[in-house]
């Protein structure tokens, strides 16, 4: 009797799978922890741009009311410190309001200079003899994700 | 009835080794996508230092323009014994700006500084002319005076600088 071996027969050997498994394994977690890496670093990104764009739109802000202004009022007061901006006959308020956010109002209306995703940490005016003094701090309501600065701006003569 | 192909040999799918062949080329692209991610963290850095040493140099700038403002803060800036001729940088006493000679550092990383330049007015036209005086027809200004604002900060990609110009005027002469 003749016992005929099947040269047709493919397949991988129990070894070769487990290494090619381990492999895959390997390869996908580095995958998933360099993905995850990555996405951490896009929201940090995104993150800190909305932050610099605030702070500047802010700085902006700022030197359009104070350089109209004829006269300051710095009042400290709770959660920040109000500045007071006398224009021609009218007044108007910067102030941190109790959900962080930066308002301006005009004896009419009150309209918000920062919005949800920002938090104001901290801001405090110190009046100069021409000149308000700006501290800020802001965050993203992550308390490693902050943007700091001070600033000036003369009124205008 | 029809014929039921139960070949095991003509079985067709993904085998081990293009399952890792995929994963290969799926890690070449997230790493290459992941080195850019890179590059934008510190050019996102980068933008932020660059925020802050602009309103740091603003504000030497409006500190400057306070002191305009006052015939106090005036003599302070442009007095002829005024450090501001060569090298000066701002700081506040009470509820003043002063100016002290030299460079101040902020935040441990810039270094800020001003100097205030003479100005040369025609005194027929009152031109501002940046040429030399003449004292045949020009003069410098008494009351007009070129301040010049630096400040200077390393980041990643090394040493950066920026600078800005504005006029004061005496209105209180």
């Amino acid at each position: 009797m003749k016992i005929i071996k099947n040269k047709k027969e493919k397949g991988f050997s129990l070894v070769e799978v487990l290494v090619a498994i381990s492999l895959n394994l390997l390869i996908a977690g580095m995958i998933i922890t360099i993905a995850s890496s990555s996405l951490r670093h896009i929201r940090t990104i995104k993150d800190h741009r909305n932050l610099y764009s605030t702070a500047s739109f802010l700085n902006n802000q700022f030197t359009y009311w104070i350089k109209q202004g004829t006269n300051f009022e710095v009042l400290p007061a709770n959660p920040g410190d109000q500045l007071k901006i006398r224009i021609g006959s009218s007044t108007t308020t910067i102030a941190k309001d109790l959900n962080d956010r930066i308002t301006i109002y005009d004896g009419v209306d009150t309209e918000y200079l920062t919005d949800d995703n920002i938090k104001v940490d901290n801001l405090v005016f110190t009046k100069m003899d021409n000149s308000v003094r700006i501290a800020l701090t802001l965050n993203t309501g992550n308390p490693t994700k902050t943007f700091s600065a001070t600033t000036t701006v003369a009124q205008r003569n | 009835m029809g014929k039921i192909n139960l070949n095991k040999f003509n079985q067709q799918g993904f085998g081990l080794i293009e399952a890792l062949v995929g994963m290969v080329v799926a890690l070449i692209i997230i790493l290459a996508f992941t080195t850019l991610i890179s590059r934008a963290v510190v050019y996102n850095s980068i933008n932020g230092k660059q925020l802050k040493a602009t309103l740091y140099l603003q504000e030497m700038i409006e500190a400057t323009k306070d002191l305009e403002q006052s015939s106090d803060g005036w003599n302070r800036l442009t007095t002829s014994t005024s450090p501001c001729y060569t090298i000066c940088y701002p700081e506040i006493s009470g509820s003043s700006w002063i100016v002290n000679s030299g460079t101040s550092t902020i935040d441990g990383i810039y270094t800020r500084s001003f100097m205030v330049e003479h100005v040369c007015r025609s005194t027929t036209t009152n031109e501002i002319l940046t040429t030399p005086c003449n004292p045949a027809d020009l003069e410098y200004s008494s009351t007009t005076k070129k301040v010049i604002a630096e400040i200077e900060w390393n980041d990643q990609l090394g040493p950066n600088h920026l600078e800005l110009e504005a006029y004061l005027y005496n209105f209180n002469p």
